[in-house]
This record gives structure tokens, C-alpha cells and sequence, in this order.
């Protein structure tokens, strides 16, 4: 079937986001939301091209998204042709389901947390974006995090990541970001009671992701570190 | 207000005509008015709405467009027709439409032949299948998206064999690419 990716392709042209249109909508197309625009800081992103093109690769990608969902993310790669599977991790790793009291403090439920939002077929996924979620969970989790999602990700797929480099000055929410073009994105803070765990420097994501051989490191001026990892 | 009526008799074989007897001299000629026989079934030409109060436990399925405020629990078909769940709708269903618009909560997959939509205050766990999707800020959803229909659900790879990159056809240098 013919998409995006083959004008991506042919072109080098990334597909714009064009609005959804239907004809034949009915009493749904009173409800038409005009085009927004970045009501937010928009940043450069060096490494979301190199993703796109990763994925354009595959016959039929699959990817999961794991941060906060952000429609016209969405939206976008399922424009390109790519199924798109949405686990919203910054919401479920709030719920009080899986954090229990134990001896006056918090822990939490990693087996049921990995059970309920991460039971994935092994090899499922060209591609996974973590988005920030690794600063804002607990660091002995990480580990068995990055596990699951090795598992989950098809040989020869990649896991996308951005990772704050340096300890924020004050609170500092989990973003939400928007994909304004395959060049740059929109941060958002998000709403999430999250709190911030633990910076991550490249050293420290070689270490986390011992198989991924493949590693491309972009730092931005914002001392996020743009890090994406192919497993081969 | 006068309408014609003919659509109508077509879709619904239950209305039936009644033929008017010829007016004799000594009756009066009433003036022009519309007629309407009471049908079996009473519905609106355009729109049905179910109402909030309204739970429906099965497969549910029509040839018009359809608003649900209320619960439906099973199956929802509405092949050639809009569907929209009303804020007020809580759907535990499969459902399949033409266009399908979420206000509401649905717990099922869906299927659109032509877009479906997730708006602000709309909530969606399960599957999407159609070839245009919009999902506004603000909802809620939990499942995939995919344009093709059948596509099959993700299965174990073979790990013996390796993974073979198709070349791209008419490769473009990266380099060209940049603006």
C-alpha cells in the first residue's frame, strides 16, 4: 500500500500533519478543532529524523509509545503508515494501585506494574519512545524497565529516549512533547504529580542498555540528551 | 411542513399507503395537507438518538446514523452510517461505522471505514482501525491504531531467522534532505 513513507522516501520530505477531513462526517464535523500552535517552547530534535527513517525501513512498523498521549503524536506516525500502539506510563505510574505501604514506605509494585502495562509479544515493536520517563522512575526499576521493553522490540528496531543530563532547579514536571515537524518538538509540562528521580548521562545509558549496540547521542543546548538505540 | 416520502417507503417496507378513495362531487375538497400513517416502528428520518436511561445488551445494528447517550454492552454495527457516543455514553462493545465520533467512553475495538475520533472529554480502551484517525488533547486512550483493516495482531518472531531490511526504493542521501 502506498503511504507516506514511500513519498518520505522518494522525496526526503517528512509528511506534514494535515487535519483529518471527511466528507461525510455528519453532526461530527460541527466539532472541527482548528490547527494549534505551539502555545509552548519548541525545541530542535536531531534525533526523531533518524527515527522516521529507521522506521521507514520495515515493512509495516510498529510502534509503542509510551509517554503521555499526545493525539497529533499519533496522529502523525499513523499518517506514515505505522500502527501505533499507546501505553500512557506517566498515568498508570501514578495510580495508587501499584505503590503499596510496606513498613511505612512507599513501594512499588513492579511485577503487577510490568504485568498489567508492558505484557507485550516478544519482538513486537520497530520502535519504542520512552520519551523522559526514565528520570522519573525509580532508578532500581529502571532496570527491569529497559528489560521489558528489550524484550518487546524486534531485532533490528530501535528505542528512542530523552534524558535530563542535569538535576533540575526547582520542581520540575515530566513533559508532554509535541512533534511540531520531524525536526522539532514542543515541550509541555505535563499536569503528572511526578517527581524527578535521576539524571542520566551517556555512560549511564550505555550501561542500562547493554543491547543496543547501536547508539546515537544528540545533547541539546537544554541539557536534554537525545539518545537513540538500535538493537542488532 | 410538507415532505416527500418516497425515500422513506423505500428503505421501510413496513409503511404502507393507504389509496385514496376519488373525491364524489358532494365532498368537500379538503385543502392540502400532510399525511402521515403511524408506522410500526417510530424513528427519525435522519438521526436516532438513544437515550441516557437506555441500556441495550447485544448487537446492536441500523441503517442511519445514530447518537448514543446511554450503555450498550456487545456489538455495535452501523456499516454505511455515522455514529457518535455522547458524553453521556458508556459503550463495553465492538463497534463498527462509517464514521465513529467519541464524546463518551468506549471499551472495545473500533473499526471506521472512513475516520474516527477521540474528542477532548472522549475515552477509548481498545483497538482502532480505520483509514483517518483524530484524537484531540485531553483524551484518553489505551490500545493501537492502525489504517489497515485485518491486519493480523503481533506474533512471536522466529528468532532463527534474521531480519531482513528491505532497500528503499530511489534512496535519497540524508544529506539532501536537509532544509
Amino acid at each position: 500500500m502506498k503511504n507516506l513513507f514511500d513519498r518520505f522516501r522518494q522525496t526526503g520530505e517528512a509528511p506534514s500533519k494535515t487535519p483529518a477531513a471527511s466528507p461525510s462526517r455528519g453532526r461530527a464535523a460541527e466539532f472541527d478543532r482548528p490547527a494549534s500552535k505551539p502555545a509552548n517552547p519548541v525545541f530542535p530534535t536531531k534525533v526523531f529524523r533518524e527515527f522516521i527513517e529507521m522506521l521507514s525501513r520495515k515493512d509495516r512498523p510498529v510502534i509503542l509509545d509510551l509517554g503521555a498521549l499526545i493525539g497529533s503524536n499519533v496522529e502523525y506516525f499513523f499518517n506514515l503508515g505505522v500502527k501505533v500502539h499507546v501505553e500512557d506510563l506517566v498515568g498508570s505510574y501514578q495510580n495508587h494501585r501499584y505503590w503499596n505501604l510496606v513498613e511505612g514506605q512507599m513501594l512499588f509494585d513492579e511485577p503487577r506494574f510490568l504485568e498489567e502495562n508492558l505484557m507485550y509479544p516478544a519482538s513486537t515493536f520497530d520502535g519504542v519512545i520512552v520519551w523522559d520517563l526514565l528520570n522519573f522512575i525509580e532508578p532500581k526499576f529502571a532496570r527491569s524497565f529497559v528489560q521489558r521493553i528489550t524484550l518487546m522490540t524486534k531485532l533490528g528496531g530501535g528505542v528512542l529516549a530523552f534524558v535530563h543530563t542535569q538535576n533540575p532547579q526547582g520542581p520540575t514536571p515530566i513533559n508532554k512533547y509535541r512533534l511540531v515537524d520531524d525536526s522539532s518538538l514542543e515541550y509541555i509540562p505535563s499536569e503528572a504529580s511526578l517527581e524527578f528521580k535521576k539524571t542520566y548521562q551517556t555512560r549511564d545509558i550505555t550501561q542500562l542498555f547493554v543491547d543496543y549496540p547501536g547508539m546515537k547521542f544528540h545533547l541539546l543546548k537544554h541539557n536534554i540528551l537525545e539518545v537513540l538505540l538500535k538493537k542488532e | 411542513m410538507w415532505r416527500t416520502r418516497k425515500t422513506e417507503e423505500e428503505k421501510d417496507p413496513l409503511v404502507i399507503r393507504k389509496e385514496e378513495p376519488p373525491l364524489s362531487p358532494f365532498e368537500e375538497k379538503k385543502p392540502m395537507e400532510p399525511r402521515f400513517e403511524p408506522r410500526p416502528n417510530p424513528v427519525r428520518e435522519e438521526v436516532v438518538n438513544i437515550g441516557k436511561s437506555v441500556y441495550i445488551k447485544g448487537e446492536l445494528s441500523g441503517d442511519e446514523d445514530l447518537t448514543i447517550e446511554g450503555r450498550v454492552e456487545g456489538r455495535i454495527e452501523l456499516k454505511a452510517h455515522n455514529l457518535v457516543i455522547g458524553p453521556n455514553g458508556r459503550i463495553n462493545a465492538e463497534v463498527c461505522a462509517k464514521n465513529v465520533t467519541i464524546i463518551g467512553s468506549v471499551v472495545g475495538n473500533i473499526t471506521g471505514s472512513e475516520i474516527v475520533e477521540i474528542r477532548a472529554s472522549g475515552s477509548v480502551v481498545g483497538d482502532i482501525k480505520s483509514p483517518r484517525i483524530s484524537i484531540a488533547d485531553g483524551a484518553h486512550f489505551k490500545g493501537s491504531v492502525d489504517m489497515q483493516k485485518g491486519s493480523e495482531e503481533p506474533k512471536k518472531p522466529e528468532f532463527s531467522k534474521p531480519e531482513t531490511v528491505k532497500p528503499s526504493i530511489d534512496p535519497v542521501p540524508l544529506k539532501t534532505q536537509i532544509k
